[in-house]
């Protein structure tokens, strides 16, 4: 009698919703970093 | 037609020198894997897809303030960053210590650790505010045996010798400060974060 074998579980085999992921890349478009003179770093997020 | 495949380290050089479309190559290359290990922590789809936004946010910040080091090794570092903020996350959530009517329970014990950031300490010289406010309301007995054992670190040997009164007695006056403690904090459902 041939075993059976129960199929992997894909509970973890997951992924983010496509507007998270789309928040992600729209908000990484609108970060700028720039440095000032006093090397400060600063985050600009353009609209 | 054969497609190229480029290796992270790659990618990565190429989002920080302003090609934003290699961060969606390494994001939908690795979404699963990173989503699939939030959400084995965290169990609810909602907290999952909230830890792996900020995860990104973190990355994002990260290579485009040039702070990131590159040792072939992009995605056990994003994978670092999406454990931390779980471990946050947690953190974040446990709120109210765990009132299970046993003696195990000392309020004190979580406010104990020394190595909080400036927020967090703010938070716990709150919380030891309040703590102190919610000890006035307690019986005269009780509140002077939880003082001594707490603020001045006296054994129940010494709070005994001190009161007048047996280590027994010393000790039950303790266990009841502590019910009691308790019990005014549920009637006033007051929230000690930390």
């Amino acid at each position: 009698m041939p075993k059976k074998y129960s199929e992997k579980s894909s509970n973890y085999e997951m992924n983010p919703k496509q507007k998270t992921v789309q928040f992600i890349l729209n908000f990484s478009k609108s970060l700028n970093i720039i440095r000032t003179r006093s090397n400060v770093l600063i985050e600009l997020n353009l609209n | 037609m054969h497609r190229r495949v480029y290796d992270d380290s790659v990618l990565v050089k190429d989002y920080i020198n302003g090609k934003e479309f290699a961060l969606e190559l390494l994001v939908k290359r690795h979404q699963q894997r990173i989503f699939s290990f939030i959400y084995s922590k965290v169990q609810d789809k909602d907290v999952a897809e909230d830890v792996f936004q900020d995860t990104f946010i973190k990355v994002i910040k990260t290579l485009k303030k040039g702070a990131y080091n590159e040792e072939g090794k992009f995605l056990p570092w994003v994978m670092r960053i999406s454990h931390n903020l779980v471990i946050d996350y947690f953190r974040k959530n446990n709120r109210m210590p765990l009132f299970n009517n046993s003696d195990d329970f000392d309020i004190f014990s979580i406010l104990s650790d020394d190595s909080l950031n400036a927020e967090r300490r703010i938070i716990k010289d709150q919380v030891l505010s309040d703590v102190r406010n919610l000890i006035e309301e307690l019986p005269k007995e009780q509140k002077e045996v939880l003082k001594m054992r707490m603020y001045m670190n006296m054994s129940f040997n010494e709070i005994s010798e001190n009161t007048g009164v047996s280590i027994n007695t010393a000790l039950g006056r303790m266990r009841y400060a502590l019910i009691n403690l308790r019990k005014v904090i549920e009637e006033n459902k007051i929230i000690l974060v930390h």
